[in-house]
């Protein structure tokens, strides 16, 4: 393990821990655990649900997760797993993933502690008796996990020091090498406001509201944020959007157009760097140092 | 196994093109291969990248976008116009691209005040950093998925020879009657959608391939 790891990070999360009652099928049990399932959830309620999603009326009394493992084609010597979850009381199918493989032209190993999500698909997926025995069921109480998750909304874990000054150098190199007009905007020694997004430990994605340029600017790799690896593939997958330019209200409004941000996402995304983030203030001069 | 007759075309074509351990190369940007190839490299992920599934995979999806490109070009389906699928009308590839500017049909590929079909300086940066990633030591996965997006441009603007059209024989997705073939590509990482007449193609269909979810359209637009 890369020694920078977990020392690295301060976590001030306070997630109850919640066991998930298993089915007895014959299904091959997956091994994650109930904490990360229930991290998905969590992430899934600060980046996704909204009141259109959540229940009507009274909550369930009980909620299942179906669980597999996904046999996804991959590389020769790239032992990476898959594992998708699909909840039956939540419009929502996960795909996560624990990678664990080489980059041999950048001498880097990839590899998660544990599964990451990689794709979230809003879908009302039912799994019938004809499937049921390809999955794993573990069964929870939704109200004793909707209140937990209420009772931790402010939870967070947010970066170390020396993990954030990684962050600073990144984002004073996207504000060089990719926003020149903004540059002119900003003199060397204008103050940057950034809010950073709490992170996630079943998420590599990593949000910033750049104050200052209106920019909402998401940082995401294969490898965890706390190594090495995060740093030299983030800026690779960096996106980037203008709140001036990129915001819409439907998809159907761009006509098929690529890079543009939904309302709602953009506001969930500001809750989550404003409200529940943190603040950065760092000059071009200090983010080079 | 009997190949289809495009479908060996291609197949033929690719394996005469140079190796694919080759050191990475790419064709200037200002030429419409290099320009295609840009696109084709910047739209799927690399090893490292949270979508990355697989070298086949990347490749796959490269090979969707430049179909769902031609099919813009060539393929519009009866009840449509061009304008309304892609935006633009026009018999040239390099518009079907750049249509809608800078944040337009596709992010960052663009056409300046003086008509050059350019990218945002994002695009060429990260383009950059994956060649310059594919010559590191000797040519792995990094070179063989960039020297992949440059056979198919070249083949593409060259020979207009295609990679066998993966959904053109789609007729129905879940309930909906869809034209076959598809017209549009949207990152898969979250719930997106191009809205309008556009179907999304479910994954069992190959509907997600390297980090793209492809989409078709309703046989009858709504």
């Amino acid at each position: 393990m890369n020694p920078l790891k977990l020392l690295l990070l301060v976590s001030i999360h306070t997630a109850t821990t919640i066991a998930f009652a298993a089915n007895s099928g014959e299904a091959v049990k997956v091994d994650i655990s109930d904490d990360d399932i229930l991290e998905v959830v969590r992430h899934l309620y600060r980046w996704h649900m909204d009141e259109t999603m959540f229940w009507q009326g009274e909550l369930p009394e009980s909620g299942s997760v179906f669980i597999r493992e996904i046999d996804e084609a991959r590389d020769e010597g790239d032992s990476s797993r898959y594992v998708e979850l699909i909840f039956d009381q939540l419009p929502a199918r996960v795909v996560l993933k624990k990678a664990d493989y080489e980059i041999p032209e950048l001498n880097l190993q990839v590899r998660n502690d544990r599964f990451k999500i990689t794709q979230i698909f809003n879908t009302t997926e039912s799994i019938d008796d004809t499937r049921v025995a390809l999955f794993e069921q573990r069964t929870r109480n939704v109200r004793e996990v909707v209140r937990s998750l209420y009772e931790t909304r402010n939870s967070r874990i947010v970066l170390h020091e020396d993990l954030r000054k990684r962050l600073a150098l990144a984002l004073g190199k996207q504000i060089k090498a990719e926003m020149p007009q903004l540059e002119q905007e900003f003199s060397d020694d204008t103050v940057h406001t950034f809010f950073l997004a709490p992170l996630s430990p079943v998420s590599n994605d990593l949000w910033v509201f750049w104050e200052n340029a209106r920019r909402l600017i998401k940082f995401s790799s294969d490898a965890d944020y706390d190594t090495e690896a995060f740093w030299v593939l983030g800026p690779l997958g960096v996106e980037i959007f203008d709140l001036n330019r990129d915001v819409i209200v439907a998809p159907i409004e761009a006509h098929g157009r690529d890079g543009m941000i939904t309302k709602d996402m953009v506001g969930r995304i500001l809750y989550n760097c404003i409200v529940l983030g943190e603040r950065v203030s760092e000059t071009k001069a200090s983010a080079s140092d | 196994m009997i190949l289809p007759r495009k479908a060996l075309l291609f197949a033929l074509v690719i394996a005469g093109t140079h190796g694919a351990e080759c050191a990475v190369e790419l064709p200037p940007a200002q030429t419409r291969h290099g320009y295609l190839a840009r696109l084709l490299i910047n739209e799927v992920p690399f090893p490292g990248e949270r979508l990355y599934r697989s070298e086949a995979d990347t490749a796959a999806s490269m090979e969707s976008i430049l179909n769902v490109l031609n099919s813009r070009l060539h393929s519009i389906p009866g009840g449509y116009t061009q304008e309304q699928i892609a935006s633009v009308t026009t018999t040239d590839v390099i518009d079907i691209i750049t249509a809608g500017g800078v944040r337009g049909q596709v992010d960052g590929f663009y056409r300046n005040s003086s008509g050059q079909f350019v990218t945002v300086a994002r695009v060429e940066e990260r383009i950059n950093r994956l060649v310059d990633i594919s010559n590191s030591g000797q040519p792995g996965t990094f070179a063989r998925i960039i020297n992949h997006a440059v056979e198919l441009s070249t083949i593409y603007v060259d020979s207009h020879i295609m990679p066998p059209d993966r959904y053109a024989a789609l007729t129905v997705i879940g309930n909906t009657p869809v034209t076959g073939r598809a017209f549009s590509w949207m990152t898969a990482a979250g719930s997106y959608h191009p809205g309008g007449n556009f179907v999304a193609i479910p994954p069992g269909s190959s509907g997600v391939l390297g980090g793209n979810r492809f989409f078709s359209l309703r046989a009858k637009p709504k």
